[in-house]
């Protein structure tokens, strides 16, 4: 999502999409189409990059299938219900998700009222992300040009822990004397725009529940 | 094991789940409670190794494979407490910002992937003591997964109106497949970091319990063990015919 002095900081939409989402996957059953047509709204609304939505999509839709298949079994009609609900759900959630970054996020979670060791333990993790996904890379392709075949084992776990322990050694030895303090960012406030997309979800979620 | 938003269709039981994943999360924190800060980089820094070693998937059968979950390796390096912060950071931050588990449904992925398997491990691992991690890595991660999908699938009958047999059998059957596997796993790497980087592995300072005791729990557990794997594999066999009570109440009842 473009920088827009309107748009919600992204505590309000993780505000808004917890509500949507949690609004939409308890709505009555027979509110499926108004789901799914919400859904489609913030897909239109959001425009999420279509690689990375499609691959999360097509993760997500894997158990729900198994679990409407196996609700299937008893009652056909109740079972396309609950799954196109559910499917409403998944597509907000990824949604809402593609307009947020990593970096942004325990800013947004002590706004809401996590706990500072949480939001403060999803700071350390979103450090430490990039390199560690780096050092598994390059582990493995060590090893694929010795002639080892075995990319994923027990010797390799291991290994990618003792070097993930050592380079966020080096990498948090490295930002501290840059300046870095290795707490957590402050506190992010709710802004005025974030309650109206909050109140604009709530009396979307109340429409979809009373006349979905 | 993430269970996605809209599947659970009984307010009661989405919200019981969620309230018995977040008690158990708040326990979680509270333990984490007055540590430093350099405390919660380390947490931080497993978190992402767990997250990244998520994605590596383990084939178990043919066209199936399941991926680690990592609550066994967490455990027995960074003790139970800062094992259920990471896992919980990691759910947290793929419900957030991957859609991988649902937001309504939060608290019972807390549950199932961050507390549940942390606490078998941890006291299996305090039950058979230092000297055998790795056995411990095993049980504790089989329980783990048992028990969590256990959980999931008696939320999933009561929840969803799922066939019970079909969901049991086979959540139970393929998340303790997969536990096996993942506890193995985490045994050998285990074994590797003892040899390689012992300082890595958590220290549990609590005093330990007696031989006698050890040995009583022991056998306790081995029952309890063999007793839930006769259910796992009976449970798929069971007559559906009436038992003599049912068939003398049926013949009674007009």
């Amino acid at each position: 999502m473009k920088s827009n002095s309107l748009a919600p900081t992204p505590a309000g939409r993780i505000a808004t999409s917890l509500l949507l989402v949690a609004g939409v996957a308890t709505a009555p059953e027979r509110a499926w189409p108004a789901a799914l047509a919400l859904a489609a709204l913030c897909l239109v609304l959001t425009r999420p990059r279509p690689a990375w939505f499609l691959k999360r999509a097509l993760l997500g839709l894997l158990p729900l299938l198994a679990m409407t298949a196996a609700l299937a079994l008893d009652d056909t009609a109740r079972a396309l219900a609950v799954g196109a609900r559910a499917l409403a759900a998944l597509v907000i959630a990824l949604s809402m998700a593609g307009t947020l970054d990593l970096a942004s996020l325990p800013g947004a979670l002590r706004a809401l009222g996590a706990p500072r060791a949480l939001s403060a333990t999803i700071h350390a993790m979103l450090w430490q992300l990039e390199h560690i996904a780096d050092e598994g890379r390059l582990l493995v392709l060590a090893r694929r040009l010795r002639g080892d075949a075995r990319s994923a084992g027990p010797e390799v776990l291991a290994q990618l822990l003792i070097r993930t322990a050592a380079r966020a050694e080096r990498v948090d030895l490295a930002m501290r004397l840059r300046g870095a303090d290795g707490l957590p960012p402050p506190r992010q406030r709710l802004r005025a725009r974030d309650g109206a997309a909050i109140a604009l979800g709530a009396g979307t979620v109340v429409a979809l529940h009373v006349f979905g | 094991m993430h269970l996605a938003d809209g599947i659970l269709t009984n307010p009661a039981v989405l919200l019981a789940g969620n309230a018995a994943g977040a008690a158990a999360a708040a326990l979680a924190l509270r333990a984490c409670r007055g540590a430093e800060e350099r405390s919660n980089a380390w947490t931080g820094t497993l978190a992402a190794f767990v997250l990244v070693a998520q994605g590596l998937n383990l084939p178990l059968v043919p066209g199936a494979s399941a991926h680690v979950i990592g609550a066994a390796l967490l455990t027995l390096t960074l003790g139970p407490a800062r094992a259920a912060l990471a896992l919980l950071a990691v759910v947290c931050v793929q419900a957030l910002l991957l859609a991988d588990g649902g937001v309504t449904t939060l608290g019972i992925n807390a549950l199932h992937v961050a507390l549940l398997p942390t606490l078998a491990t941890y006291y299996v691992a305090r039950l058979l003591g230092p000297s055998r991690l790795g056995l411990a890595a095993v049980l504790g991660t089989l329980l783990g997964s048992a028990l969590s999908a256990a959980s999931l699938a008696l939320m999933l009958v009561l929840g969803a109106c799922l066939p019970a047999k079909l969901t049991f059998g086979a959540l139970v059957g393929i998340q303790s497949l997969a536990g096996l596997t993942e506890g193995a796993l985490t045994a050998l790497a285990l074994r590797h970091l003892r040899a390689r980087a012992p300082a890595l592995l958590f220290v549990d300072e609590r005093p330990h319990m007696s031989p006698d005791l050890q040995r009583q729990r022991r056998f306790g557990l081995a029952w309890a063990a063999a007793a839930l794997a006769l259910v796992i594999v009976l449970l798929p066999l069971a007559s559906r015919a009436p038992d003599a009570l049912e068939r003398v109440v049926g013949r009674a009842t007009p």
